[in-house]
């Protein structure tokens, strides 16, 4: 079963990936916002949005889709979980 | 025609360094007359009237704005593989200088005319290929030019159940502008535009694409007008007859949405207007961003670009001025 801990790491390592951030491990345990990151716009938001939605096969409602909730990984992994569960 | 897109992805906008500007410039005052006199005239002179001012200063304003016009023929020459003494350029720059005047006129009637069923003549051309694009219930993206007719458009498929979020710039550079204009006047300008447009969102809004996303994801209709460069990313293409940079962004919320794009022009004024969809296109898939990008602006710069050289005059997009 996922935890919201094992959730995060996921969003870490899918925001890794799909924005092509390139980070050490030790940046990666400790990214929790992705719009501190130097170069999130409107365009990667997207990228990361999709790679989300396609990792945990659900699909946004209109009410999540907003970068601050997008780049909050804790509050989205916590979102994950709870809409989820076992399934992610 | 001309429109290979080779996009190469570009380099962002670089940081311009900011304009001196003097206190004010003429194109201040145009703005000043424009928002507060005339506009207050246009709230209670009868619109008979008003239409036969309008016609008047169309006709005038082509004889007299010479540095814009000198500007735009030296813009439409290699678009149309041509000097700027061709007699048939100078029409179109006739024409062009009356649709600017009258879009400006029918931006100040458009509340007037839409509180009452007065648009006496309006062409809408294969609507059925809007009512198929939306019929999958993804939404669909209108991708256009800057037409001058369309915000009267816009405004006019609202009414008839086709409620359209249009992208823009809230506060483009503008290097005409005066500090006045640029402080306070090109302010109110895109307020009273905002008003006369209604459900419109800002290039940047950081949730500009979410919110383009959200809305094609309830079933509704985005437009995106893709011959400026207003976009997080753009791509370089060969453009009537300029390298010029034009946006991409657009096409990977379509992709997320699922959703296809409809090319749409828009002619006329509020007193014949004319609506063109054309087919839906739907996305093709591709390994990259480049390459997704290349595949699928190609065709659509094609056929806008086509759409421009029938209606030439139609097109605000020419000249800055």
């Amino acid at each position: 079963m996922s935890t919201p801990d094992h959730v995060l790491h996921r969003l870490r390592l899918l925001a890794d990936s799909s924005l092509n951030l390139n980070l050490t491990a030790g940046e990666l345990a400790s990214l929790t916002r992705l719009d501190e990151v130097a170069g999130f716009d409107s365009l990667s938001v997207l990228q990361f949005l999709a790679a989300v939605e396609r990792e945990f096969g659900l699909t946004f409602e209109r009410a999540q889709l907003r970068a601050a909730f997008l780049a909050d990984l804790p509050g989205l992994a916590a979102y994950i979980e709870a809409h989820c569960g076992k399934a992610c | 025609m001309q429109t290979q897109a080779d996009t190469t992805l570009a380099p962002p906008h670089s940081a311009a360094p900011p304009l001196r500007r003097p206190l004010i410039r003429v194109k201040d005052l145009a703005w000043l007359i424009y928002l507060y006199p005339v506009r207050w005239l246009t709230l209670i002179l009868p619109l008979r009237l008003l239409y036969a001012v309008g016609d008047v200063a169309a006709v005038c304003a082509s004889g007299c704005l010479r540095r814009p016009r000198q500007a735009l023929l030296e813009r439409l020459a290699p678009a149309f593989d041509t000097t700027p003494a061709d007699p048939r350029l100078r029409a179109i720059a006739d024409q062009f200088f009356r649709n600017a005047i009258l879009r400006f006129l029918d931006d100040l009637l458009m509340e007037r005319l839409f509180r009452q069923p007065r648009l006496p003549k309006v062409e809408l051309v294969h609507l059925d290929n809007l009512t198929q694009a939306l019929s999958a219930g993804r939404g669909a993206l209108l991708v256009g030019n800057h037409w001058y007719a369309g915000r009267m458009a816009k405004r006019y498929l609202a009414t008839i159940g086709f409620p359209i979020l249009a992208i823009g710039n809230h506060a483009p550079e503008d290097r005409h502008a005066g500090w006045l204009g640029k402080r306070f006047l090109q302010k109110r300008y895109m307020a009273f535009l905002g008003r006369t447009v209604g459900d419109f969102i800002s290039t940047r809004d950081p949730d500009c694409s979410l919110k383009m996303l959200a809305r094609l994801r309830s079933g509704g209709l985005v437009r995106c007008l893709v011959d400026t460069p207003q976009s997080q990313a753009l791509v370089e293409s060969s453009f009537l007859g300029q390298k010029t940079v034009l946006p991409a962004g657009f096409l990977h919320v379509a992709q997320l949405a699922g959703c296809p794009l409809v090319p749409l022009h828009c002619l006329g004024h509020s007193r014949h207007l004319t609506v063109v969809f054309g087919k839906p296109l739907l996305l093709q898939s591709a390994p990259d961003q480049k390459s997704f990008a290349e595949r699928n602006l190609a065709e659509l710069h094609r056929i806008l670009e086509q759409q421009i050289k029938d209606h030439p005059a139609e097109w605000d997009g020419w000249i800055r001025w």
